[in-house]
C-alpha cells in the first residue's frame, strides 16, 4: 500500500514549507469562510459586532424536556446565531443549563420559508388541505359566529380545546387561554391526563397516594447502581437528567438500561443492557420479586413497617387469602411461581440476567430504578408503573438518599406565581386521549369511560361539536389510529366547526376550518419551566416582531373575547408581556432573591440553589408516625383495595402482575402480526416540532429499526423502504437494520408528520396510522407503544 | 460517482499523451522516408489539441473557484496535485505549441513531438500519484499506475491508428498504414496487458478507505464486479476489432471500422475509470 | 507556539449531536456541511435461545470529531495552493478562502474527513476551532453545547497531562497518519 510514500520524503520539509506558506498568507483567516473577500467586511463587522449584535436570552416553550436558555444573536432584527447557558457556576447544585440539538437549532424553525403566513379559511373538503387567504377580521368574525351557533345549538359542553402542547410555556398559551376564554362564556368539556403521561399519573398513586415520587437528581450520587427503565434521556433530555447521569457515574454509580433498544443513553452512559419485549415487563419484575424474596434479599424490616400486600401477614380487612404479592410471586394461587425460568420464555431476558439484576439491584443499597414514560405507554402501562414501585418498596429504597421510590417520578422544589383562571362553570373532563369517542358517542360516555365530573350514571350532555386544536398536533398526528381519526374530522355532521392555529401547515392543521397563523416563542413573552427536574425558571422574552401577519394565541383570542363581550374579563387589562412581567413580581413578592423583571430581561434565567438533595418521601420514611403516605391506608400499598374494588381483578389486578395484552409477544395475533412495533423520542424533534427543520432531518433521518434477524428472515436490507402494515393502515419508511434493538420488535420514531399518497399509504412514517385508539383500562391513557405488526420490502 | 468532470479529464489528458507518443513514432519509423508529415499529422495534432483543451475544460469544471485555477501551482514542494497540474498545463502547452507550429511552419518538429509525449508521460505518474498518496484505499494500489498507463497507450494507439492509417490508405502509402497497424495493436495490446496486470495486483476488497466512517458498500462493490466484468468484454472486442483491421486488407468500410474500434476503446477505458472513482466516492 | 486540541470524553457520548448542531448554528453551514460530525457504531449479534429467550454481545458507541489540527496535517501538505494552513500561533489549521480553488484534494487526504466543500462558496470549508470565540475568551460552540460535557478544548499539552495521550478508538484510522491533536478516553466498547 505505501510503496510510494518514500517520494513523499523527498519533498521540503515541513518547517520551510510553513515559513513559504506563511509568508504568502498574511492575513488573519477567521472561521470557515475566510476569503479576504468575505474577511473583509466581517473585519470590519468585527469591530462594529459589539453594538451591532444584541444577545437576548430567551426560552423555547415548545413542549421539549430540555426547557433550555436559549440566548438569540440578534442583528438587525434578525437572529443571526443562537447560544446557551455559559454560566461561570457548572456545578452540582448549579449546573448550566445548556441547549441540546432542538435548542441549537430553532433559526431554522422561526425562520422556516413553509411558516403560515396570514390567516385562512378551508375552500376544499376537510383534511384535503385547501385553503383561500382571508383577513384577521374575516377570520375572528367567523369564529365567533361558529362558536355561537354551535353553543346556541348543542350547549357549552360541545366546546372542546385539543391537547395541544406546542406551546407549553403555558403562562398565557392558547390552551389555557381558551379556558378562560370558554370559562367566562358559560364552560366547555375540559380533558386531564396527558400523551406522555397518563398511565403513570394515574398508576402512581394507588401504590404512594401521590404522583409526586421523585427526588432531585443531585442525589443520585449517592446511589450505588441506577437502573433507567425504559428511560432514554440522552434523547427526551428530561431536564438536567444527563448532567446528573454522569456525575453519578463519576462518583462511582453503576448504570444499568431496561430497554427493548439499546436506547443512545445505554450506549453513552450504561454499563448494561438488558433488552427485552416491550409489554412484558411486569414478567421481568415479578421474576425479580421472586428473585428477592426466595433469596431472602428483601428489606422485611421496612416492608412491615411501611407496606400494606407484600405477605398474607399484612393485608387489607376483608380480602381473601392467596391474594398477597408473595403469594401470587410463588404461585400459590395459580400454581405457578414466577421464577426466572417463567419469566425468560416471556420478556426475552435469559434466567441468569434476571437473577443478577434482581441480586444487584436488592444488594446495592441504595440504589435508583428510574421508569421513564415509555414503559407506561402501554395497554398494560399502569402494571409496569405499579410493578417498580413494588420493587422500590421491596427493597426499601423509598425515602433514601440515593434510592428511588420509581413510578412516575414527579417532582418539583420551586414555582412561580401562576397566571389566574376561571373555573370551568361545567367541572366535566374527559381523559385526553378519548376526545374522538367524545366526538362520537360521548353522550354514551360515562365515569367508566374515566370522565370526571359527571353524577352516577350519566354520560355527557352533548358530543362533542366544536374543536379549537391552539399549538397541537394531536388533533390528526400524535392521537391513536390515524385514519380512523381523520375518518371521524372528516364528518361535517359530527364536528361542525374546527379552528386551529398553528407555525406550519402540520397534518392536524389540514383539518381546519379557520387556520390562523401562529407567532413563535420568539416573537412574544412568556415563562419557561423545565419539565421536572431542574431547579430555575427562564423568562421566554420576544426577540423579534411578529413576522408576516403572525399573532399570538393570546393576542387573537383577545379579539375573540372582545367580540364576546368578555376582553376586560379576558386580559383584565394587560398584554402577554405584562402577564410575564406579573409572574416575577408576584414570585418576587413570595421569594424576593428572585431577580427583579429588568435582571430578568438581562439574564433570562433564575436558578434556585438547594444544597442538599431534596428525597421523596423522606419525611414519611424517617417519621411515619406523623407523616401516613397519603394513601387509604397511610401506608404504601403494594396491595390496592381501592383497585380491588374496582372488581376488575384481570384487567386491573390490585397487585401489580404481568397482564399479557391483545397485542403483545403472547398474542394470538402474532401468526398474522409477527413483530412488534414501538414508538420512542427521537433527539431530533420533539414530540412531532422539528419534523420539518432541514438540520434535523440531517442529524437523524426517519427511519425504523430492525433487528438483523428479522430483517433477514424477510429478505431486507439496510436501507430499503419497507412497508409496515396491520390492520389500521400502512406505512412507508427506510429500514435501518441494526442490533440495538431486539428481535422481534421494530420500532418507529413518533411524531413524523403524516403524509398519505393517492393509496392512503403513509410515505413519511408516522407512527399513528398503526396505533389504535382503544385505552388503556384503568388510567384510559394511551396505549402507543403496544401494536402489533408485519413488515415487508415495499414494493 | 460525481467526479465525471475528472474521468473526461483524465481520459482526455492520456488519450492525448498517448497519441503524440505514436504520432512520434510514427514519423520515427518512417524518418528516412519522403512523406508530406504536414499533410498527414494535420488531422490527429488538431484532435490532440482539442482532447486537450477539453481536458483543461473538464479539469476547471472539477474547480469550485476556477478564477483560483492559477494559485493551484502554489504548493510543488509537496503537494503532488500541484505537481501534476504544472506538468498537464505544460503538456496542453506543448501540444498546442506542436499544432500551432505545424501550421506555422507547415511543418512536423519530431523532437517537440517527444519532449511533448515525454512531458506526458511524466505527467500520468503524476496524474496517478495523486490518488495513491490520498487515503482512499482503494486508489492505494500499483493499479493506478498500470492503468493510468494502460489507458494512455490503448487509446493513444488506437487514436493514432484510427486518425492516420485511413489516410495513409487513401494516399495509396499502404505498406506504412500495415506497419503502424502492427505497431498500434502491440501497443494496445502492451496496453492491456498492464491493466491485466494491474488488475492481478489489486484487491479492492482488501483496502479501506482510511477516512473515519468511510467504507466501500457492498452495492458499490456489486456495481465495481459488474461494470469491470463488462468492460473487460468490450476491451476483448476492441483489441479483436483492432486486429481484424491489421491483419485484413484494406476497404470501404475501414474508415467506419477504425472509428468504431476508437469508440469501443474508450468506452472501456471510460468504465474502467468510472469505476475507479466509483470505489472511490 | 501553544497547540490547541481536543479532548473526547468518548466513554459518556450519548450521542446527542448538541456539538453538531451547535456548530453548524455558529458557523451557518448548509446541509451536507458538518464541520463536527457524531459517528455512531456497532458490533455483535442476538441469537435465540431455545427457550424463547435471547443472548447478545451487542457493543456500541459514538464518537465526535471535527478537525484536529495535527500536527502532520495531510491537508496542509497536498493542498495544491497553500490555502490550507497551520497558524503559527496555535497550530490551528485553517482555510485561505483567497487562495482556495476548491478542488477536494484536502478531503481526500483527511483521515477524520474534517476539510467539506461549500457548494455556495466554490471552497473548501472547515472547522476553525472558533479561533473567534476564544480570542473573545468564550468556549467554542461545540465544547459549549455538549450537556454531558464531554468535550473540552484547550493546549494539548495541558490536555495530555490531564487526561493522557491517547488519540486511537476503534473505528478512527491511525493517528500515526497525521499525528492529530486530539485525547479521547474510549468508551469500553471502542478501545483498540
Amino acid at each position: 500500500m505505501s510503496i510510494f510514500k518514500q517520494i513523499k520524503e523527498n519533498s521540503i520539509s515541513r518547517r520551510t514549507f510553513l515559513k513559504w506558506s506563511g509568508a504568502s498568507t498574511a492575513p488573519l483567516v477567521l472561521g470557515g469562510i475566510s476569503t479576504k473577500k468575505y474577511l473583509k467586511p466581517k473585519e470590519v463587522r468585527a469591530e462594529k459586532m459589539e453594538d451591532q449584535v444584541k444577545v437576548i436570552p430567551t426560552c423555547g416553550t415548545t413542549n421539549c424536556g430540555g426547557r433550555c436558555l436559549v440566548k438569540a444573536h440578534v442583528k438587525d432584527g434578525k437572529i443571526i446565531r443562537i447560544s446557551t447557558d455559559d454560566a461561570e457556576e457548572d456545578s452540582l447544585i448549579c449546573p448550566q443549563i445548556r441547549a441540546c440539538i432542538r435548542g441549537r437549532s430553532y433559526r431554522k424553525f422561526i425562520y422556516n420559508p413553509n411558516r403560515l403566513k396570514y390567516p385562512m379559511k378551508r375552500v376544499g373538503k376537510r383534511g384535503e388541505g385547501k385553503f383561500e387567504r382571508i383577513t384577521w377580521e374575516e377570520a375572528i368574525n367567523t369564529i365567533h359566529k361558529e362558536t355561537e351557533r354551535i353553543t346556541d345549538k348543542y350547549g357549552p359542553a360541545s366546546r372542546y380545546s385539543v391537547y395541544a402542547s406546542g406551546n407549553w410555556g403555558g403562562i398565557t398559551s392558547g390552551r389555557t387561554m381558551f379556558n378562560k376564554l370558554m370559562g367566562l362564556t358559560g364552560g366547555y368539556l375540559g380533558y386531564h391526563n396527558t400523551y406522555s403521561s397518563a398511565q403513570t399519573s394515574i398508576a402512581t398513586p394507588y401504590t404512594y397516594g401521590t404522583g409526586a415520587s421523585g427526588s432531585s437528581l443531585d442525589s443520585l450520587v449517592n446511589s450505588k447502581l441506577i437502573i433507567l427503565w425504559g428511560h432514554n434521556p440522552a434523547e427526551t433530555i428530561f431536564g438536567t437528567s444527563n448532567f446528573y447521569l454522569k456525575k453519578a457515574k463519576e462518583a462511582g454509580a453503576k448504570i444499568y438500561v431496561v430497554d427493548p433498544r439499546y436506547s443512545d443513553t445505554g450506549v453513552g452512559l450504561a454499563d448494561e443492557w438488558f433488552p427485552i419485549r416491550p409489554t412484558t415487563d411486569n414478567a421481568l419484575m415479578d421474576a425479580m420479586t421472586y428473585v428477592i424474596i426466595t433469596e431472602n434479599l428483601h428489606d422485611k424490616k421496612f416492608l412491615n413497617k411501611y407496606c400494606i400486600g407484600h405477605d398474607e401477614k399484612h393485608m387489607p380487612k376483608d380480602i381473601p387469602e392467596g391474594e398477597s404479592l408473595e403469594s401470587y410471586i410463588l404461585g400459590k394461587k395459580d400454581g405457578v411461581e414466577k421464577s426466572p425460568e417463567w419469566a425468560e420464555k416471556i420478556c426475552g431476558l435469559p434466567a441468569n440476567k434476571i437473577r443478577q439484576l434482581a441480586r444487584e439491584y436488592a444488594m446495592a443499597k441504595p440504589a435508583a430504578l428510574i421508569q421513564g414514560w415509555g414503559p407506561q405507554r402501554h395497554m398494560n402501562g399502569e402494571q409496569i408503573v405499579r410493578g417498580s414501585t413494588v420493587l422500590a418498596s421491596i427493597t426499601g429504597n423509598v425515602g433514601k438518599n440515593g434510592g428511588w421510590a420509581s413510578g412516575s417520578g414527579g417532582f418539583g422544589r420551586t414555582s412561580v406565581a401562576s397566571v389566574p383562571n376561571v373555573e370551568n362553570p361545567l367541572g366535566i373532563t374527559i381523559p385526553c386521549f378519548l376526545y374522538t369517542d367524545a366526538i362520537t358517542h360521548g353522550t354514551d360516555m360515562t365515569a367508566e369511560d374515566g370522565i370526571i365530573g359527571l353524577k352516577e350514571g350519566e354520560g355527557l350532555p352533548t358530543n362533542i361539536k366544536l374543536l379549537f386544536n391552539l399549538a397541537g398536533n394531536a388533533l390528526v398526528n400524535q392521537h391513536g389510529d390515524i385514519n380512523k381519526t381523520k375518518e371521524i374530522l372528516e364528518d361535517e355532521n359530527l364536528v361542525e366547526f374546527i379552528v386551529v392555529s398553528d407555525v406550519f401547515m402540520t397534518p392536524s392543521a389540514k383539518f381546519a376550518d379557520i387556520l390562523l397563523p401562529s407567532n413563535t416563542f420568539f416573537e412574544r413573552y412568556d415563562i419557561g419551566l423545565p419539565w421536572g427536574y431542574g431547579d430555575y425558571a427562564i423568562l421566554s422574552q420576544k426577540v423579534s416582531e411578529s413576522l408576516y401577519e403572525s399573532k399570538s394565541d393570546y393576542e387573537w383570542l383577545t379579539l375573540l373575547a372582545k367580540k364576546m363581550g368578555v376582553e376586560k374579563e379576558f386580559t383584565e387589562g394587560k398584554t402577554e408581556k405584562d402577564w410575564a412581567r406579573w409572574v416575577i413580581e408576584e414570585t418576587r413578592k413570595e421569594d424576593p432573591e428572585f431577580p427583579s423583571w429588568k435582571q430578568m430581561q438581562k439574564q433570562g434565567i433564575h436558578k434556585w440553589k438547594f444544597e442538599k438533595p431534596t428525597i421523596g418521601f423522606e419525611k414519611e420514611i424517617k417519621d411515619p408516625e406523623n407523616n401516613p403516605f397519603p394513601t387509604p391506608s397511610g401506608k404504601i400499598e403494594i396491595f390496592s383495595k381501592d383497585l380491588w374494588d374496582m372488581n376488575k381483578h384481570e384487567e386491573i389486578p390490585a397487585i401489580p402482575k404481568h397482564v399479557p395484552v391483545d397485542e403483545g409477544p403472547e398474542s394470538e395475533l402474532t401468526k398474522k402480526y409477527p413483530l412488534q412495533l414501538i414508538g420512542w423520542h427521537y433527539k431530533r424533534r420533539c414530540h412531532s416540532t422539528h419534523d420539518n427543520n432541514p438540520w434535523m432531518e440531517e442529524a437523524g433521518k426517519q427511519e425504523m429499526w430492525m433487528n438483523e434477524i428479522d430483517a433477514t428472515e424477510r429478505n431486507i436490507n439496510d436501507g430499503d423502504i419497507t412497508k409496515v402494515f396491520n390492520d389500521r393502515g400502512i406505512v412507508h419508511i427506510p429500514v435501518k437494520v441494526t442490533n440495538r434493538i431486539v428481535p422481534g420488535v421494530v420500532a418507529i420514531p413518533q411524531g413524523a408528520w403524516y403524509t398519505p399518497n393517492k393509496e392512503g399509504i403513509d410515505t413519511r412514517g408516522s407512527i399513528n396510522v398503526l396505533t389504535t385508539q382503544k385505552p388503556s383500562p384503568l388510567a384510559k391513557g394511551n396505549p402507543q407503544h403496544t401494536n402489533l405488526v408485519e413488515v415487508e420490502k415495499a414494493q | 460517482m460525481n467526479e465525471w468532470p475528472l474521468l473526461i479529464f483524465t481520459i482526455s489528458i492520456q488519450a492525448a499523451i498517448g497519441g503524440t507518443f505514436m504520432l512520434w513514432v510514427f514519423q520515427f519509423i518512417n524518418r528516412r522516408k519522403d512523406l508530406n508529415l504536414f499533410s498527414l499529422f494535420k488531422l490527429p495534432l488538431i484532435v490532440i489539441g482539442i482532447l486537450s483543451v477539453v481536458g483543461l475544460a473538464a479539469s476547471f469544471a472539477h474547480l469550485g473557484t476556477p478564477t483560483n485555477a492559477l494559485n493551484t501551482i502554489r504548493h510543488v514542494g509537496s503537494s503532488w496535485m500541484s505537481r501534476e497540474i504544472l506538468v498537464t498545463g505544460t503538456f496542453i502547452g506543448l501540444a498546442v505549441l506542436n499544432v500551432t507550429w505545424l501550421f506555422y511552419h507547415k511543418k512536423v518538429l519530431p523532437w517537440l513531438l517527444i519532449v511533448t509525449a515525454l512531458v506526458g508521460f511524466v505527467d500520468v505518474y503524476c496524474m496517478a500519484a495523486i490518488y495513491t498518496h490520498s487515503l482512499i484505499g482503494p486508489w492505494h494500489s500499483v493499479n493506478t499506475f498500470l492503468s493510468f498507463y494502460g489507458t494512455t497507450l490503448i487509446l493513444g494507439a488506437v487514436l493514432a491508428v484510427t486518425l492516420l492509417t485511413t489516410s495513409l490508405y487513401k494516399k495509396g502509402i499502404e505498406i506504412e498504414a500495415k506497419q503502424f497497424l502492427k505497431i498500434g495493436l502491440s501497443t494496445a495490446l502492451a496496453g492491456f496487458g498492464l491493466h491485466i496486470l494491474g488488475t492481478a495486483l489489486y484487491t479492492p476488497e482488501a483496502t479501506e478507505i482510511i477516512i473515519v466512517s468511510s467504507s466501500i458498500s457492498a452495492s458499490v462493490m456489486a456495481t465495481y464486479k459488474v461494470i469491470t466484468g463488462i468492460r473487460w468484454v468490450i476491451s476483448i472486442l476492441g483489441v479483436s476489432l483492432l486486429g481484424y483491421l491489421t491483419l485484413s486488407s484494406y476497404r470501404k468500410s475501414y474508415t467506419i471500422l477504425t472509428i468504431v474500434t476508437l469508440l469501443v476503446f474508450v468506452l472501456s477505458e471510460g468504465m474502467s475509470r468510472y469505476v475507479f472513482y466509483l470505489l472511490g466516492s | 507556539m501553544t497547540q490547541l486540541g481536543f479532548y473526547i470524553d468518548q466513554a459518556r457520548c450519548i450521542g446527542c449531536k448538541a456539538c453538531v448542531i451547535a456548530c453548524k448554528d455558529k458557523n451557518d453551514n448548509p446541509e451536507g456541511v458538518n464541520f463536527r460530525r457524531v459517528y455512531s457504531f456497532e458490533e455483535g449479534k442476538f441469537t435465540k435461545d431455545n427457550n424463547g429467550s435471547f443472548i447478545q454481545n451487542v457493543q456500541s458507541y459514538f464518537l465526535s470529531i471535527s478537525c484536529n489540527h495535527c500536527d502532520v496535517p495531510k491537508c496542509v501538505e497536498n493542498c495544491p495552493t497553500t490555502a490550507m494552513y497551520k497558524r503559527e500561533k496555535d497550530g490551528v489549521v485553517v482555510i485561505d478562502h483567497d487562495k482556495c480553488v476548491g478542488c477536494k484534494y484536502c478531503e481526500w487526504n483527511c483521515p477524520y474527513g474534517a476539510p467539506q466543500y461549500n457548494e455556495e462558496l466554490g471552497k473548501m470549508t472547515k472547522c476553525d476551532l472558533c479561533v473567534d470565540l476564544l480570542a473573545e475568551g468564550q468556549r467554542p460552540a461545540c465544547e459549549g453545547a455538549c450537556p454531558v460535557r464531554a468535550i473540552e478544548i484547550g493546549p494539548i499539552d495541558e490536555l495530555r497531562k490531564k487526561y493522557g495521550d491517547n488519540a486511537d478508538v476503534k473505528g478512527l484510522p491511525s493517528s500515526k497518519i497525521t499525528k492529530p491533536n486530539l485525547v479521547i478516553n474510549a468508551h469500553k466498547h471502542a478501545s483498540n
